[in-house]
């Protein structure tokens, strides 16, 4: 169990690898946006596995939740200001 | 059999965190990649979190863990369908049969075949 752990913790670092293409070559800034909010969702699941891995779940848990709502509100914001700039041009 | 349950979960949602990663290289559209991020996105997190909530068993952690796997639930689709309704309020235009390959030599063919380069130039 503990080396399934170990290997979802890198599968996932090869995961977020595979989403940085997405980042950097986004036609539009709304890719962009998809590619960081999913490296971001990766990124609050491997600071769990990586709680589990160091026997200290109860420290990086907090670390996971201010993370997953940072993502959120940062998905939130990315809307609304690109919603408001398209309709002035 | 509480470590096979977990391990199940989190089989699955390694494959489904997988398959999200997948169509976010390989569609073609701003929609569909935004379909694919979203929903095997969330699926393979809550399968990720609950597997390892399963395997902590109950405990103060696992129930935090639950808390995230709520917000999860609900946090993802909200953040997609924002992302989602911003780009078509931008104007972002859907991925048809139509235009699905704006730059095809098809199109310029029905003009004129010997020099379309310099007639789309022209333009």
């Amino acid at each position: 169990m503990d080396g399934l752990i170990t290997f979802s913790a890198f599968f996932i670092l090869l995961l977020n690898a595979i989403c940085v293409y997405r980042l950097v070559k986004g036609p539009t800034v709304f890719d962009r946006a998809i590619g960081v909010s999913l490296i971001s969702n990766n990124a609050v699941i491997m600071i769990v596995i990586i709680g589990f891995i160091f026997d200290r779940v109860d420290m990086f848990f907090d670390i996971a939740l201010a993370y997953a709502l940072l993502n959120f509100i940062l998905a939130i914001t990315l809307g609304k200001y690109f919603e408001r700039r398209g309709k002035q041009s | 059999m509480i470590n096979v349950i977990s391990g199940v979960m989190i089989a699955a949602g390694l494959f489904f965190l997988f398959v999200s990663s997948l169509g976010i290289v390989r569609l073609p559209d701003f929609y569909t990649r935004n379909h694919a991020a979203g929903k095997s996105g969330t699926l393979g997190a809550i399968l990720i979190l609950g597997g390892l909530a399963i395997y902590n068993g109950w405990d103060i952690v696992s129930l935090k863990l639950l808390i995230i796997l709520v917000f999860f639930f609900i946090g993802g689709p909200t953040a997609t369908h924002a992302v989602a309704r911003a780009a078509s309020r931008y104007g972002l235009e859907p991925w048809t049969l139509k235009n699905r390959q704006p730059y095809d030599p098809d199109e310029s063919a029905g003009e004129g075949v010997d020099a379309d380069e310099t007639k789309g130039g022209g333009r």
